[in-house]
């Protein structure tokens, strides 16, 4: 017996779907993890906080809906977009509201200067990367905001380590640089 | 940027990590960019950071740091490892100055615990744990940074056990572990009152000494690191961590209430929780505990039965999913297991008179049962019964001695602490629980059948103290007038009970009338209920005119009594009114000899009756006769702002008195003076804000502020300037009213603010910006007319303005 065509891919999509809902539900204190270490310290500027960004992330994901996963880093390396358009989107409405507000930075880890910096200018120096090297400021992303190891990025990428290695180092020399001159 | 530059730098650079040595890596370099300096200089920049940032962090990743015990750490030299876990390593020092034998524990934390961001909240957390001085809490002597950077803690050296390992070896009864977690809550208790919190209580950080001395450890550590992978804090160990601890919620004094549950539970049990969520009640769970297994059925039966009942529900209510649900403080899981083990009624259950009786009878009737069978006869039945009788009388006693402790805490709290977080900044959050505990033990005082009047009357005090808190006019209130409503009413209700029953009684009186003042405050500025204000002052005059008059507490309560009534006339529109009112409440005022104790409260109602004053004036006679009035609140404000400048109190009222007075500076035409004032009220508002960000009140005299300032700016031919400001304000307006779902006093503020800005328009002669603004401007007095909270002050000046302007403009 065979089903009108509609309904089966409307079936397909629902099994897709949950199998989407089912990694949220897996990531999602993976999500607060990484949430936790980008908002460092300064999270009490902005309202949203670790856990309502890791919501925020889980819903954005959410209404991706024709989105196509291939396991859970490439999940996760999605993810690593949506957490910095989050966090940025935040800042941005924080400034619109209030005629004062401080700067929110966030505490980069020991491999990028362990240095305390302004969420925006980090926003804007990748975005600035990504005009010149995009794979790089991706690679970035990636284990910044996703908090992805060299080799599960090498894995989703289908390159080598040791390329991504290279490319990493490039990325971090670059932004250490960059944001060392501000 | 030059991007191509980038790329091809990118390119070799990429190139140049493959090649180790030094010289040969810069040989090449040389070769490869041939003449183009730039790219030269642009791979060596990226080379440079690259070599740094390796150093700190090689690319291969986190190692754990397998370093060797250090010989020393401060002043003393390491003897011995204590043992090593996932925040570090615990050693034994000793110091070696020869001068006394002085033996320590010294914890040294992973680095990566500790980001550098966090160094300063370490030392400053650090100062404040060394205080911590209790018989059960292991000391903290001193702290720092090591070389290798890692900090370190010294403290106390307690020789023994985990206190479960203890309970099990010491095969300890359940009385016996009672008794060891009573003395827990008390250190506790102890830290509680000095605002710490533990945040990751459980059995391996409560050490048992050889003289059986429980002793907690690690107090507050928790709140301090920050693990480097996982959200802001460190997270504490599952199974005693409270769902909201688990939800990633800050730790709270409640959670370390019900990890004191599950501590209790973990120990009579033999188990350690696997979850927070407890399915199986303690008393059937010891019967299935595997800990348990080796024993007799009649060992297990026995100690299930001790537990069943009381010990259950003690620790049911302590480990309660809801925060509201626990007891609202370690001190009272405290006084509840003290009550077991002196077979007292506990509080665990809702205070129930058949309860009490029931454990009356069953915990008795052994001796009764005894006097029968031992044929004592009737005089012997008489004096056990009168003996009883004696010990019931104990137990209530008992019980009030725990009200005075809850109504302590309860006072401490909304007076002291949160008078002391209100001149400190940014603390609405820690303001707002605060309040919150505190409603929590003003809930379990009032809801006690047989709490004693004075009491009752204290914990009516405090809601109408919460009430201010949420909603008081002029102060960092906690915006949330719903509640304040609610808890002014309950105050009065228990007012109202008391002097019912001794109707003489001046405390009750002062009461009635400071809880009749408030209520009017909140009717009229967050309510717009002007009737019920005017009522309930009514009622306010009469409880004052029942004290002496010549107490300070009167006078204080009349001064309070006249301002609101002042205010309630100017809201009403009767200006006349409004100015004797006011004009009483100054001569009071002025004439009151000063008081340390309550300068602050006389100062503030001193400057609101001017403020009233000056505003009756101004629409009762005019613009100009008001300008006198508005110079003294100035001064009155600006002497008092000199005295206290960290004050949000102070900083509040002399933004608004600037305001006041630029504002009628403005309506008699001298824009200049008026600018000068607007710009001296708005260079306060930033210091405000900075202060209390997210208060609304704050937020609010914003609002007004810089919108005056954007009439001021226009006035002075800023025009342009005047318009953006505005604009902004109002699309902040629109925001709130959204927000708040349209709150009166939101919509208002919206109204004023489109007028405004039509005004702005208007005045220099754009009708076609200007109509359409005042014709939704208009709408929003009709819309607020039709909810019935359009005030007569609103009628009689911004609705009717409104109209007449429209006119004049030949609008459509």
């Amino acid at each position: 017996m065979s089903e009108p065509d509609g309904q089966r891919a409307e079936g397909g999509s629902r099994g897709a779907a949950a199998a989407r809902d089912a990694l949220l539900r897996e990531h999602y204190d993976e999500f607060r993890k990484v949430a936790g270490r980008v908002l460092n310290g300064d999270a009490a500027a902005l309202q949203i906080q670790p856990t309502d960004l890791a919501h925020e992330a889980v819903i954005r994901l959410s209404g991706l809906n024709r989105m196509d996963f291939k396991g859970r880093t490439h999940f996760l390396s999605l993810s690593a977009r949506v957490m910095r358009q989050i966090l940025i989107d935040e800042i941005r409405r924080m400034r619109a509201a209030k005629r004062q507000a401080p700067p929110v930075s966030t505490q980069l880890p020991p491999e990028l200067g362990a240095q305390s910096i302004d969420l925006e200018d980090l926003d804007r120096a990748l975005s600035k990367l990504e005009t010149v090297a995009p794979d790089h400021a991706r690679l970035v992303e990636q284990r910044y905001f996703a908090g992805l190891t060299l080799e599960e990025i090498a894995d989703i990428d289908r390159v080598s380590v040791r390329t991504v290695k290279r490319q990493w180092r490039a990325a971090r020399a670059w932004l250490v640089s960059e944001l060392g001159q501000r | 940027m030059d991007t191509s530059l980038t790329r091809r730098a990118f390119v070799v650079f990429e190139d140049a990590l493959d090649i180790e040595d030094d010289a040969t890596r810069e040989a090449w370099l040389i070769s490869a960019c041939g003449a183009d300096e730039p790219l030269l200089h642009e791979v060596r920049k990226l080379l440079r950071a690259d070599a740094a940032a390796e150093r700190a962090m090689p690319t291969g990743g986190l190692r754990p740091s397998a370093s060797p015990p250090p010989k020393r750490i401060g002043h003393y030299r390491i003897v011995d490892m204590l043992g090593q876990g996932g925040m570090g390593e615990v050693f034994i020092g000793a110091r070696d100055d020869g001068l006394f034998d002085h033996v320590v524990a010294i914890k040294r934390i992973r680095p990566s615990l500790l980001p550098e961001t966090a160094r300063a909240l370490f030392d400053r957390e650090r100062r404040a744990l060394a205080t911590l001085s209790h018989r059960h809490i292991a000391q903290l002597y001193d702290g720092g940074v090591d070389e290798a950077g890692a900090p370190y803690f010294i403290m106390e050296l307690v020789r023994g056990q985990p206190i479960d390992a203890y309970a099990t070896n010491g095969d300890l009864s359940p009385r016996q572990i009672v008794e060891k977690m009573i003395q827990v809550c008390d250190a506790v208790q102890h830290a509680h009152q000095n605002l710490i919190v533990h945040a990751d209580l459980k059995p391996a950080n409560i050490l048992v000494n050889d003289a059986g001395d429980p002793k907690v450890v690690d107090f507050g550590v928790a709140r301090i690191l920050r693990d480097e992978d996982d959200i802001t804090l460190h997270p504490q160990t599952p199974g005693y961590a409270s769902p909201q601890r688990e939800a990633g919620a800050s730790p709270t004094p409640a959670d370390d209430v019900f990890a004191l549950g599950a501590i209790l539970r973990a120990l009579l049990t033999g188990e350690a929780p696997r979850s927070a969520r407890h399915t199986v009640i303690t008393s059937e769970a010891i019967d299935r505990s595997p800990a348990y297994a080796g024993r007799t059925v009649s060992w297990r039966v026995a100690r299930a039965r001790v537990v069943q009942g009381d010990l259950d529900a003690i620790i049911q209510r302590a480990c309660a999913a809801a925060p509201e649900d626990r007891y609202q403080a370690a001190v009272a899981l405290a006084a509840d297991l003290r009550a077991w083990l002196e077979t007292r009624p506990i509080a665990a259950y809702a205070a129930d008179r058949l309860y009490v009786f029931r454990k009356f009878i069953r915990r008795r009737r052994w001796r009764v049962i005894a006097a029968a069978i031992g044929g004592f006869g009737l005089i012997a039945a008489l004096i056990v019964t009168s003996t009883l009788y004696a010990q019931a009388d104990f137990a209530r006693k008992q019980a009030e001695a725990r009200f005075t402790e809850v109504r302590s805490l309860a006072k401490y709290l909304l007076y002291d602490v949160y008078d002391r977080l209100e001149r400190t900044p940014q603390t609405l959050a820690m303001r707002r629980d605060v309040a919150r505990v505190a409603q929590g033990y003003l809930n379990q005082l009032a809801d006690t059948p047989s709490a004693p009047s004075d009491v009752l009357l204290e914990a009516a005090d405090g809601f109408a103290r919460i009430a201010d808190l949420q909603a008081g006019r002029s102060r960092a209130s906690l915006g949330d007038p719903a509640g304040a409503l609610e808890n002014i009413e309950r105050a009065d209700q228990i007012a109202a009970r008391l002097q019912k029953a001794d109707p003489a009684n001046q405390g009750t009186l002062a009461l009635r009338a400071r809880v009749a003042i408030h209520h009017a405050a909140i009717a009229m500025n967050s309510r717009q209920e002007l009737d019920r204000a005017t009522d309930l002052l009514a009622q306010a005059s009469k409880y004052i005119a029942a004290i002496p008059a010549q107490s300070r507490a009167a006078k204080l309560l009349t001064i309070q009594y006249e301002m609101e009534s002042a205010i309630l006339g100017n809201w009403k529109g009767s200006y006349a009114e409004s100015q004797s009112h006011a004009r009483k409440g100054i001569a009071i005022a002025e004439a009151l000899p000063p008081d340390p104790a309550d300068a602050r409260e006389a100062q503030y109602l001193l400057a609101r009756i001017y403020d009233a004053l000056a505003e009756a004036v101004y629409y009762g006679v005019g613009a100009a006769e008001s300008e006198p009035v508005y110079k003294r609140l100035v001064a009155i404000t600006s002497t008092y702002l000199t005295a206290h400048p960290d004050d949000a109190l102070a900083q509040r009222l002399a933004i608004e008195a600037h305001w006041g007075l630029g504002a009628t500076l403005l309506g008699v035409n001298r824009p200049k003076e008026g600018l000068r004032e607007m710009q001296a009220a708005a260079a306060l508002v930033p210091m405000l804000l900075q202060y209390q960000p997210e208060d609304t009140g704050a937020q609010r005299t914003q609002r007004i502020v810089y919108t005056a300032l954007a009439q001021a700016l226009a006035m002075s031919g800023r025009f342009n300037e005047g318009v953006a400001l505005l604009r902004e304000e109002l699309a902040k307006n629109e925001e709130l009213v959204r927000k708040t779902d349209s709150r009166p006093e939101q919509v208002r503020s919206y109204g004023v603010t489109l007028a405004m800005l039509a005004d702005l328009y208007a005045d220099n002669n754009i009708a076609a910006e200007a109509c359409p603004i005042y014709a939704k401007a208009e709408q929003v007095w009709i819309d607020l007319d039709k909810r019935g909270v359009l005030t007569q002050l609103d009628r009689d000046n911004a609705q009717k303005m409104v109209r007449e302007r429209q006119t004049q403009l030949n609008c459509p």
